[in-house]
């Protein structure tokens, strides 16, 4: 398989302009500079590239519902706040390879005909900012990015924003409000920010990774991408596995590639010693898949069918010898403390759901516990107002069935049975 | 328009309309938290949930906040649901997970929405058994406490206070459930409709703190609807009070004039009433004595003064006061006034006369364009909230000013001009409003605020009488109705509106006059201070020792009640019925909530009684025709008010045409100007815990202006009442050639807005 998105990975420092054009950089700009935006979207349409960031939206649907005679100024956001516990994929791009992350956002750019274009970076990503930040200044400097851009009459400017540091941050209304300078709690939709999006103007948020297929579609095809993927998965996929396996790491690979040959033959499978228990198929904010799901493709139908969410498909792997409430525990600690405070649901029951759970793994569990557990989970996904609170009762509500044994026994012995196992 | 229905009962509402505001409308709470009638719906506290219905079989229903849900023509909607019902008790646990259990202790038990939530949406018990968070809380000022372990995190608090009060200096810090509602560091709140937060707050994390010093359980007090005392906005308040003192007010709604918000003025401005220093026995020659034998002394001395009397009443004093008093006047042969300053009465006599169709406060925040001149966060606070919500809602607003103002801060243009070229601008736009063709003749800053205006749809025009002065009121009345917008004047007092239908500009005049020429050497005065805080005192000063007898009713300590030879000491608002016509000409009623132990008469029975005595007992009579003679009958307390009559700007108009003193030319010398602050009011002057909000006495200028004075530095005025030292600052928003003074200095000096005063190093 040709790697696409990491094409340039193997260098030891990003590549320079030159370096990254010598490497066919800036072709996908120049093919679509010559195309009209609504034939691309066309093209897009046709490779059904979804969005990779969690919610797997089809890009070409974002578009059309934009529509082209939205009003002027447009925005354009590329979303690169990667908080998601599991996914560490776009940081390889933003790190390595800031060109391509230029290009991809010029070419959505002019298929939008944004007016201008904020890169959002996580935080913690202060060093990948920078790395972006000066091949922006590099890509001025040649007429690619700013007015004219290759003579072709567009006009795109691009600025980076680096977060104040906030897992919220990522959920696109609230990135919108953290841009405005204001607290980045979620925005109720209606309005959608395609509607009335930064300061009130149409605007559309993507995943980095998404992005950065749309050169290569442009300039190849979209029946060439759809080839790069196996089982019923488009394209090429940045995956990552992560968790109690012997060689956690990212790879490029066809979209569609199965579970089983990402934990065991890439990442060398669990634990000397260990099974494999479980693992989340996309990020912390997915329900657990068992081994037998390992046979599913990773691709965002198959994992639906199997009855989990594809999200980011930062793969976390569970294995046996760590007690499952540790690792429902970690989760859930993770959504508690980076819950907006918002919503009452998500910034109250989180907590309480915490506070029990601890309860239990410290011996203090009470025969109902995890009645009560489930019956907060039915009352925290549905009610919140954005979507985080149902990520974060994703894994903990599967997990509490599929781990529905071993809690018991915490709460019988009044101990945590993994105790002293390791 | 359209029709819902909520558990099979229609509902109609309006486009745009949320199903939780259209329930409301139709007389059903849903039960919620962060949605407020005045700052809208947000979706955070998710209390509101109910069911939707679906509309195509094998849909399945929805649970979804009802303050999010707009409203749908034939929507089927379910608060008795039991997934709704559910998901709201599954709201109150969580909410209650972190409240403290102090509900028996609490300030705000007995009115607080969290408690009426809970016992209404259950569940009655607790279950959760971890650990409650807890938080620092912080020393917000004189007028709030704070008291964070109790927040349910509904952002209420700075939704009003960043978002409708456009204040700064709250906010929401941190996250998850450690969201923090209050300052970057201690220190009072900065915003003059801080107190509003004690009322928004569904719970007690921001109580009353001048209350809670005084505190009374609610259900003890007693209550009844008032007026607010303190400016001619007259918003409506609660007073409440127990055993026989006064201890809190809260806002009342009324549509016709404050819905749901009163300014800090008005909240905590009535501690005049529990102040030390209020008088509350009668004195007579300097020594305390019985009311009735003070009563009995003053009717004797008024008969031996045969006539050479006058009467000086109180624009903060009520219709039937003043009536009483004037009645008593034209009895006895005496010239009656309100005014001690002759100026003062003459813009308010302008300013009333053009306020026949006064906006209201709904109307200025409703407005697409507003021009606003003086410092209307200072004479009338209320219309400055008003004012902020066509900030807010991202509408032009234009102040002209010429000392440092709130407003200017948000202003879209603002126009910094000396007192005393304030008419001649006003005149210049309104010609230029008058004529399109003539742009071009006037500069750009005047061309952009015509600009401004000739766009708008429904613009405002809002000043400040006192700051404009005669001239100036005519001149901005004039270019409101070239620019087709809705004017309201700022008036100074409660009643001055009142006071204008009693009396005619030249009165003021002739009261001061008749004691300057000698030919009165007896004055009652009725709630006015003409020998110290008023306007015009620097005359009244000097003809002090001319008079025999001065007798003071009131109800606060002024310099004026403390030198009367006969002093009678009376109610205070809150204590006793009344009325009042605010700046809009709306007649309102007030009722006592309460009865002092020695109860005080009020204005118009002290004075009816002392008629009585000297064998004038139509007074009263006479009183009550006078003072409901343009409202027809009096206007019952507790209701919207009567707008006065069209025959009382007959009256009014016929008033204003009076000449009026001229604007004096001030050349090239330094022109005074007042500047004023929101708790800058007679009677809240002597609320202690407002008070100490108030700020330092300065001097202040536009920098650039004076090599030789340094910011900082003590400065010698001189002005045709006297001297005075005062500490220079310098600001930029003080117009060229002008001095910034507070009232006290004005007074003392014996200047009023535009007139000219000599200053330089103190040495």
């Amino acid at each position: 398989m040709e790697r696409v998105l990491s094409r340039n990975f193997h260098l030891a420092e990003p590549p320079r302009l030159a370096e990254y054009r010598a490497g066919g950089g800036y072709e996908g700009l120049k093919a679509a500079l010559d195309q009209r935006p609504e034939d691309m979207i066309d093209l897009v349409d046709r490779t059904n590239l979804r969005g990779y960031g969690g919610a797997g939206f089809p890009i070409a649907r974002k578009w059309k519902s934009r529509g082209a005679d939205a009003p002027h100024p447009r925005y354009l956001v590329l979303n690169v706040d990667e908080t998601e516990p599991g996914s560490f994929k776009d940081r390889q791009l933003l790190y390595r390879d800031p060109h391509q992350v230029i290009e991809a956002v010029l070419v959505t750019g002019f298929i939008e005909q944004a007016d201008h274009a904020y890169v959002f970076v996580r935080g913690e990503y202060a060093e990948g900012a920078r790395v972006l930040e000066q091949a922006i200044a590099e890509a001025r400097e040649a007429g690619l990015v700013g007015r004219n851009i290759l003579g072709s009459g567009f006009d795109l400017d691009i600025d980076v924003h680096l977060s104040a540091g906030r897992y919220i941050c990522g959920e696109e209304t609230a990135l919108l409000n953290a841009l405005e300078g204001r607290r980045p709690n979620p925005r109720s939709k209606p309005p959608m920010p395609f509607e009335k999006g930064l300061w009130g103007a149409p605007t559309l948020v993507h995943n980095i990774e998404t992005l950065c297929h749309v050169p290569h579609i442009v300039s190849r095809g979209p029946e060439w991408f759809i080839s790069q993927g196996v089982n019923g998965g488009y394209g090429t996929k940045l995956y990552s596995v992560c968790g109690e396996v012997n060689r956690p790491g990212f790879w490029e690979l066809p979209m569609g590639t199965t579970a089983r040959e990402l934990i065991y033959d890439h990442a060398g499978g669990p634990r000397e010693g260990h099974e494999l228990v479980a693992f989340l198929p996309g990020g912390t904010s997915t329900s657990f898949l068992l081994p037998e799901h390992l046979d599913t493709p990773m691709q965002f139908d198959a994992v639906a069918a199997a009855g989990s969410r594809f999200g980011t498909c930062g793969i976390i792997a569970l294995a046996s010898g760590t007690c499952p409430l540790r690792f429902l525990i970690g989760i859930n600690k993770f959504f508690a403390r980076e819950s907006c405070g918002f919503c009452t649901p998500c910034r109250d029951g989180l907590p309480y759901v915490q506070g029990i759970l601890e309860r239990i793994e410290g011996g203090r569990g009470k025969p109902g516990d995890l009645d009560l557990l489930l019956e907060l989970c039915g009352k925290i996904a549905p009610n919140a107002f954005c979507a985080f609170a149902p990520g974060a009762i994703m894994p903990l509500e599967s997990g509490l069935r599929l781990f529905r044994d071993e809690i018991l026994e915490h709460i019988a012995r009044g101990a945590c049975p993994y105790r002293g196992v390791h | 328009m359209g029709t819902f229905y909520l558990d099979d009962q229609a509902i109609a509402f309006r486009d745009g309309d949320n199903v939780l505001h259209a329930a409301r409308q139709a007389g059903i709470d849903i039960p919620h938290f962060c949605y407020h009638p005045a700052l809208g719906s947000l979706g955070a506290c998710r209390l509101c949930m109910v069911e939707l219905q679906p509309r195509q079989e094998g849909e399945r229903p929805r649970t979804l906040a009802a303050c999010m849900l707009q409203a749908q023509e034939g929507m089927r909607v379910s608060l008795a649901a039991p997934r709704a019902e559910a998901a709201r008790q599954g709201v109150i646990e969580l909410t209650m997970t972190n409240h403290p259990h102090d509900c028996p202790v609490c300030d705000e038990a007995g009115e607080c929405h969290l408690q009426n939530m809970t016992v209404a949406v259950g569940p009655a018990y607790r279950r959760y058994d971890g650990t409650k968070r807890t938080f620092l809380n912080q020393d917000l000022g004189p007028l709030i406490w704070h008291d964070m372990d109790r927040c349910i995190t509904c952002y209420r608090c700075v939704r009003f206070y960043q978002d409708h009060a456009l204040g700064q200096d709250l906010g929401a810090l941190g996250s998850r459930n450690r969201v923090y509602f209050g300052r970057a560091t201690e220190g009072p709140l900065e915003s003059p409709f801080a107190g509003n937060l004690v009322e928004v707050c569904p719970t007690g994390v921001f109580t009353d703190k001048v209350f809670r010093r005084h505190f009374s359980r609610v259900w003890d007090l007693q209550t009844a609807p008032s007026v607010c005392p303190h400016c001619s906005v007259g918003c409506n308040t609660l007073p409440g009070a127990r055993a026989g003192t006064l201890r809190r007010v809260v806002h009342r709604p009324n549509r016709r004039v404050n819905e749901w918000f009163i300014c800090d003025r008005g909240r905590f401005g009535h501690r005049y009433a529990e102040s030390p220093q209020r008088p509350l026995s009668a004195r007579l020659d300097g020594r305390e004595a019985a009311a009735e034998d003070v009563m009995q002394a003053i009717a004797e001395r008024l008969v031996d003064a045969k006539g050479a009397v006058a009467g000086l009443g109180s624009a903060r004093e009520d219709m039937e006061g003043n009536a009483a008093l004037r009645s008593l006047m034209a009895l006895m042969g005496g010239w009656y006034s309100a005014h001690a300053s002759p100026h003062l009465e003459a813009s308010i006599a302008e300013a009333a006369a053009a306020s026949d169709r006064a906006t209201t406060l709904a109307d200025i925040a409703a407005a697409d364009a507003a021009l606003v001149v003086g410092d209307l966060t200072g004479h009338a606070p209320m219309m400055d909230l008003a004012l902020r919500q066509v900030v807010g809602a991202n509408r032009p607003l234009v102040v002209v000013h010429s000392v440092p103002v709130p407003l200017a801060g948000h202003a879209t243009q603002t126009l910094c001009l000396a007192p005393g070229e304030l008419p001649a601008a006003l005149a210049a736009l309104d010609e230029r409003l008058r004529n399109p063709a003539a742009s071009g003749s006037v500069d750009a800053a005047f061309e952009a605020i015509c600009a401004t205006l000739d766009r708008a749809q429904r613009p405002v025009v809002l000043g400040v009488a006192e700051t404009l002065g005669p001239p100036g009121c005519r001149a901005l009345a004039r270019l409101a109705g070239s620019a087709g917008a809705l004017l309201a004047f700022a008036l100074p007092g409660a009643n001055a509106f009142g006071t204008a239908l009693l009396s005619r500009p030249g009165d003021g005049e002739r009261v001061l006059r008749s004691v300057e020429t000698g030919k009165v050497d007896t004055l009652i005065v009725l709630g006015s201070d003409p020998f110290g805080s008023d306007p015009g005192a620097g005359r009244w000063r000097a003809v002090r020792e001319r008079l025999k007898l001065l007798v003071v009713l009131d109800c606060v300590a002024t310099a004026t009640a403390n030198q009367a030879d006969a002093f009678i000491p009376l109610s205070a608002c809150a204590e006793r019925a009344g009325t009042f016509v605010n700046y809009a000409g709306l007649a309102q009623g007030y009722a006592p909530a309460y009865v002092r132990e020695t109860p005080l008469p009020d204005a118009s029975t002290a004075v009816s009684e002392l008629g009585h005595r000297v064998g004038l007992a139509r007074v009263r009579r006479d009183a009550e025709i006078l003072a409901y003679k343009y409202c027809n009958r009096p206007p019952q307390p507790g209701r919207t008010g009567i707008q006065v009559e069209p025959a009382a700007y007959t009256h009014l108009r016929a008033s204003a045409e009076a000449d009026f003193k001229p604007v004096s030319e001030a050349g090239d010398q330094w022109q005074a100007a007042l500047m004023t602050w929101y708790g800058d009011d007679p009677l809240a002057a002597f609320a202690p815990e407002l008070s100490r909000l108030a700020p330092a006495a300065e001097v202040c200028i536009a920098p650039g202006q004076r090599g030789d004075v340094e910011p900082g530095t003590a400065v010698r005025l001189r002005g045709p009442s006297g001297e005075l030292t005062l500490p220079l600052r310098h600001d930029p928003g003080c117009a060229k050639g002008t001095l910034g003074l507070p009232r006290t200095a004005m007074v003392a000096l014996g200047v009023v807005e535009g007139d000219s005063l000599d200053w330089g190093p103190s040495s």
